[in-house]
């Protein structure tokens, strides 16, 4: 399948978090449908894991000129996608889609792709020793679904489908808004934003002059991967070290997936 | 949704697994199972996580409903969070399993189960009884979201009492239905006219600008279709201002203009662009020549000066023509003068028109300030932009009608601002709904008693209430014994405890009871104070007879289906009624109403509603078939626009001649409460000025709004997992203050505190407080409902939902506003201080 990408329109949202409900719900569908799990019960288990979308408040201004941002928080499904290129086990998969999916059969809990994610989006669980993230619905998207978030909405502020149909919708949308509000409005992630994230899988319309204030960077990057970079790139005495970092991960991941195992048996009997 | 059977979808999955890169696929993610997208079933259902009924889909496998989805067969197809969490409210553990019996003392939680036999042998034995004892109007019913419609009221009317009390008193059925009846006219209520909530839709979609006042389009339910409508109508263009003490997010976070506003002025903010509007003469001329009664001619008493019959409910007054000079029937007159002093067989007469701009005139934009905080400069530029957008704008009416005493004519005023500027009925403007009506499956005959409402109708204060939705009246009636002392009471579905203001009150007028049943899928405040509590079914849980009663402006018809059987030991509502009226009624009344239910089920219901449906035009006769309705699960009709006012001038009574009727029948009697139905402009201040003219540096007004992840008191929005996740992070149960008052009483946000009212200090309330930017300083804001609130036993048995917070219904007063008979929801005084 070719490219898909959803885009959030701040300006005909309602802050309903139907979107957010209906992916958490979905997610409990996967666990039934994937999982064996008792969907009765999974359903009953509101975990962060379930949440691929979630909102961060942030307020600006004094009263009565103030102004609250509710801020969509959530997987942009980086065309570069430096978690994929971190991720030291393999076990995120970058789909025809788009989708940047992390394989949690596959994750060894190291969290390097915390470390490069720019947004802060992927969130590890002790409990499982996996991490997760949104994985774009792309067992929906692939069988002729729209993503739960792109279902649940009722007000059409979030829609999806090839680059072509969002772009021809974005700047319908943008030409409206523009003519209301004599404002400038962008629509974050549809353009290359830098070499570290590319393009987005996930764009935002909002007014330009309220990019900060939605916490929309604009040159996104990751500390942590700078410095790795830089580690690869320099002089090869560094190499030794950069191995035993990656060693080291190995070992804990070892560590860890014992811990994690003994757990599950203990769990069974 | 894609036809994709297994194999299929295998193979795409398959291939899509080959396309991955080697290293990392060696399983997609999502694991082909016996259990693959594409043989669910699809099952039509009403939701009913709040009281909208909209239409969606129940998604089922394996006996499990697994999703929601939005039914698609609409113009306006969508479903709220709520709606969309509706599966975790119906696995919900905490819901009531079985029937149960009160061990302890009322209130206090302690219930043992029972047998269903036991159950329905212990309530029909007691309406047996009281029917022995010619008491059968002792027994009050208060139906909610109704388990069995079509059946239950009708069971109870049959039993024979009259008391079947509606909620609407606590919500639309007040100040909102009082105040259209008396400019639109309406379906009559013992001689009050009226129209709910849905009477009319702001036309969001084709408006250019409009005022969100007293509701928010997110929080304020209304999926189908207003908050969708709303969302479209941002996407067209739509520009909007926010009058709120509390800037709602649901609105719109950027470039949406949000004027805090005092509580309870939003009158003096109206009757100022009112003010603006009339004094500047731009309002739309034409418009009130056609469609509205300004220009008839009144005299100095304000009554008109001649009007005749036309037929035998509807009359024509009197206008000056100002083509010929003369005097004659507005249905005569070409071109009928709006303003202007006339004299009419030598008497002083003047338009109705005029009379509103005189008594509009002291209301000035500064007079407004004054009242509202509002800064004068901003109403006038509101005005100016309602001027410059006009037709094509909109004022909304408001939601969950009267907080405040003055309620009713901030009501009515916003229609006649909307009638001054040619939007009723106008495209882009407010859209008059369409309703459609089907066959009614009992036709119960009329109790012998008069119910509760028709005693208290009787004094002037409460001259305006609702006669069919009065259940504050029935907790009054229980206090005061008056016109009869109630000895049971069966709530279904209503909250009274939760749900309506002056919780204490409430309890002690319940204590008075001989009996009380609830029947309820979870726990609520009311349910705690039963004697005997029935398991009811959940929505998705139980079929249901056709639903025609939306907010849509379009004619709607929905179909209700079961999407799974109902789980632990809850039954179906029908299956209660029946049981409940093969028991209590005799067998030959038993026959004639119920038998045919008892042979062919929900269908002898469906089949008589479908034989007769009313209302749709002839071409949408023609697309609508009993057949496609139960395939598509829902049919629409179209809106029609245009004006249409059931009023006795058929005119849009922008001066009201059904207030000045009153207004003079209360004259003699109460001066007071006449100068309020006096047709035209006068300020009346929230009870809460009456008590002190500005507030305390800790007191604050309680207001409320919806959070988009719940709906009123219930617990399948408020004990529920998922919603309750989100909830938590977006702080629905906290209580919030403008930052500035709160760090000058030395609060830091994310304080504890206690809360009451000033007037009931023993009952204190323990909340989280957050302090904000975004609220005014003399509000003190709080989703409506989330809190556990003061009676928070109940967290005991809602274990997901929130422990603390605040619900101003358990400590506000058990007081009526004047006229409507509403509840003044949040016109009190509260305080706050740190925790102890």
């Amino acid at each position: 399948m070719s490219k898909n990408i959803i885009c959030y329109d701040s300006m005909s949202c309602i802050r309903c978090y139907a979107c957010m409900t209906n992916c958490a719900i979905e997610n409990s569908t996967r666990q039934f449908r994937d999982k064996g799990y008792k969907y009765e019960a999974s359903v009953n288990e509101p975990k962060e894991s379930k949440f691929y979308l979630t909102p961060l408040t942030y307020e600006y201004g004094k009263y009565p000129e103030a102004q609250k941002i509710t801020k969509f928080h959530h997987c942009n499904h980086c065309e570069n996608a430096p978690c994929k290129q971190i991720c030291p086990a393999g076990a995120i998969e970058q789909r025809k889609s788009g989708a940047v999916v992390i394989h949690e059969n596959v994750c060894v809990g190291c969290r390097s792709c915390i470390d490069a994610c720019p947004y802060n989006v992927p969130k590890y669980s002790k409990e499982t020793n996996k991490t997760s993230k949104c994985i774009l619905c792309h067992d929906r998207i692939e069988n002729g679904l729209k993503q739960a978030c792109v279902e649940g909405c009722p007000t059409g502020a979030l829609f999806s489908g090839s680059i072509q149909e969002v772009e021809q919708e974005i700047v319908k949308r943008i030409a409206i808004y523009k003519d209301t509000y004599n404002e400038e409005f962008v629509a974050y992630g549809l353009d290359k934003i830098n070499n570290y994230v590319g393009k987005l899988g996930w764009v935002t319309i909002i007014p330009k002059k309220e990019m900060n204030l939605y916490k929309l960077p604009e040159n996104p990057r990751s500390n942590a991967i700078a410095l790795r970079n830089f580690a690869k790139a320099s002089a090869p005495f560094l190499i030794g070290g950069a191995l035993a970092a990656t060693a080291g991960h190995f070992i804990y991941w070892l560590a860890k997936r014992k811990e994690v195992v003994a757990e599950k048996e203990h769990k069974e009997e | 949704m894609p036809c994709l059977n297994r194999r299929n979808f295998l193979k795409l999955s398959a291939g899509a697994a080959l396309s991955g890169s080697l290293l990392s696929l060696k399983e997609s993610h999502a694991k082909v199972t016996p259990l693959d997208f594409g043989v669910e079933k699809k099952v039509p259902v009403l939701c009913r996580m709040c009281a909208q009924f909209c239409p969606m889909i129940a998604v089922v496998r394996d006996s499990r409903v697994i999703r929601i989805e939005s039914n698609k067969n609409t113009p306006h197809s969508g479903i709220c969070a709520r709606g969309r969490a509706a599966t975790a409210a119906l696995y919900n553990p905490n819901r009531i399993k079985q029937p149960l019996i009160r061990v302890g003392k009322r209130g206090e939680g302690k219930f043992k189960p029972i047998s269903w036999d036991d159950a329905l042998k212990i309530i029909s034995d007691k309406l047996i009884n009281l029917k022995n004892n010619g008491e059968e109007h002792l027994v009050a019913f208060l139906p909610r979201f109704n388990s069995a419609p079509g059946m239950d009221k009708e069971f109870f009317t049959i039993y024979g009492t009259p008391n079947i009390v509606g909620y609407g008193d606590t919500c639309f059925g007040n100040s909102l239905i009082v105040s259209y009846g008396s400019i639109m006219g309406g379906n009559e209520d013992k001689g009050v006219p009226g129209g709910g909530t849905g009477a009319l839709s702001p036309d969001y979609e084709n408006a250019k600008y409009g005022i969100l006042i007293g509701r928010n389009p997110g929080g304020g339910l209304v999926t189908f279709p207003w908050g969708i409508m709303y969302g479209k109508g941002r996407r067209n263009g739509l520009k909007v201002t926010v009058i709120d003490p509390r800037k709602p997010s649901e609105a719109g976070e950027s470039l949406t203009e949000w004027l805090p506003i005092s509580p309870g002025t939003d009158l003096a903010l109206l009757l100022a662009i009112a003010n603006t509007i009339l004094t500047s003469g731009k309002f739309n001329k034409e418009y009130l020549k056609k469609h509205t009664n300004a220009p008839m001619l009144i005299d100095s008493e304000g009554k008109p000066v001649h009007f005749e019959n036309i037929d035998d409910k509807h009359i024509d007054f009197l206008v000056y023509d100002e083509d010929d000079k003369q005097f004659k029937l507005s249905k005569d007159a070409s071109n009928p003068s709006l303003t202007g002093e006339f004299e009419y067989n030598g008497v002083k007469v003047t338009t109705a028109l005029t009379a509103l701009i005189n008594s509009s005139k002291q209301f000035t934009p500064e007079w407004a300030e004054k009242v509202t905080s509002v800064p004068a400069n901003k109403i006038k530029n509101v005005a100016e932009n309602l001027i410059n957008n006009a037709p094509q704008v909109f004022i909304e009416r408001g939601y969950r009608s009267t907080r405040y005493d003055n309620s009713m004519e901030e009501k009515r005023v916003i229609l006649i601002i909307n009638t001054l500027l040619g939007s009723i009925g106008t495209k882009g403007g407010m859209i008059i709904q369409r309703g459609v009506k089907t066959g009614s499956f009992i036709k119960a005959p009329k109790p012998e008693q008069k119910p509760i409402s028709h005693y208290y109708r009787k004094f002037s204060e409460y001259s305006l209430i609702n006669t069919k939705d009065y259940r504050r009246f029935f907790i009054k009636s229980l206090l005061e014994e008056k016109p009869y002392k109630c000895k049971v009471a069966v709530f279904w579905g209503q909250n009274i405890i939760g749900g309506s203001t002056g919780s204490e009150e409430i309890i002690q007028a319940l204590e008075k009871l001989e009996t009380i049943v609830a029947i309820s899928p979870y726990f609520n405040e009311t349910v705690l104070y039963a004697d005997i509590i029935l398991p009811d079914a959940m929505f998705l849980e139980r079929d249901e007879a056709i639903r025609t009663k939306f907010k849509a402006p379009y004619p709607t018809i929905a179909v209700h289906k079961k999407a799974v059987e109902p789980l632990f030991g809850a039954k179906e509502g029908y299956w209660i009624v029946n049981e409940l009226a093969k028991r209590v009624l005799d067998s030959e009344t038993y026959n004639t109403y119920f038998s045919h239910y008892n042979e062919k089920g929900i269908n002898a219901i469906l089949d008589k509603q479908l034989s007769k449906v009313e209302g749709l035009s002839e071409d949408e006769l023609q697309t609508f078939s009993p057949d496609s309705l139960f395939e598509k699960g829902v049919w629409t009709g179209n809106i029609k626009y245009g004006v249409k006012a059931k009023t006795k001038s058929k005119k849009i009574e922008i001066y009201s001649t059904f207030f000045l009727e009153k207004h003079f029948e209360l004259k003699a009697a109460n001066e007071k409460l006449a100068s309020i139905l006096d047709p035209g402009f006068k300020y009346q201040p929230p009870y809460w000025k009456t008590e002190k003219e500005t507030l305390g540096k800790d007191e604050f007004i309680p207001v409320t709004g919806f959070n988009p992840l719940s709906s009123f008191t219930g617990a399948q929005t408020k004990d529920n997992p998922i919603l309750n996740f989100l909830g938590g992070m977006v702080d629905w149960d906290a209580i919030y203050i403008n930052k500035s008052k709160g760090e000058k009483i030395g609060l830091k946000d994310g304080d504890i505190v206690e809360v009451f009212n000033i007037q009931k200090p023993h009952l204190v309330t323990k909340t989280k407080i957050k302090l904000v930017e975004y609220v005014h300083p003399d509000a003190l804001f709080s989703y409506y409902g989330v809190g556990a609130g003061y009676y928070n036993n109940l967290t005991n048995f809602l274990t997901n939902a929130p422990k603390y917070g605040f619900n101003p219904n358990h400590i506000g007063n058990f007081t009526f506003a004047v006229l409507d008979g509403g509840q003044l929801a949040q016109d009190f005084i509260v305080k706050i201080r740190r925790a102890k």
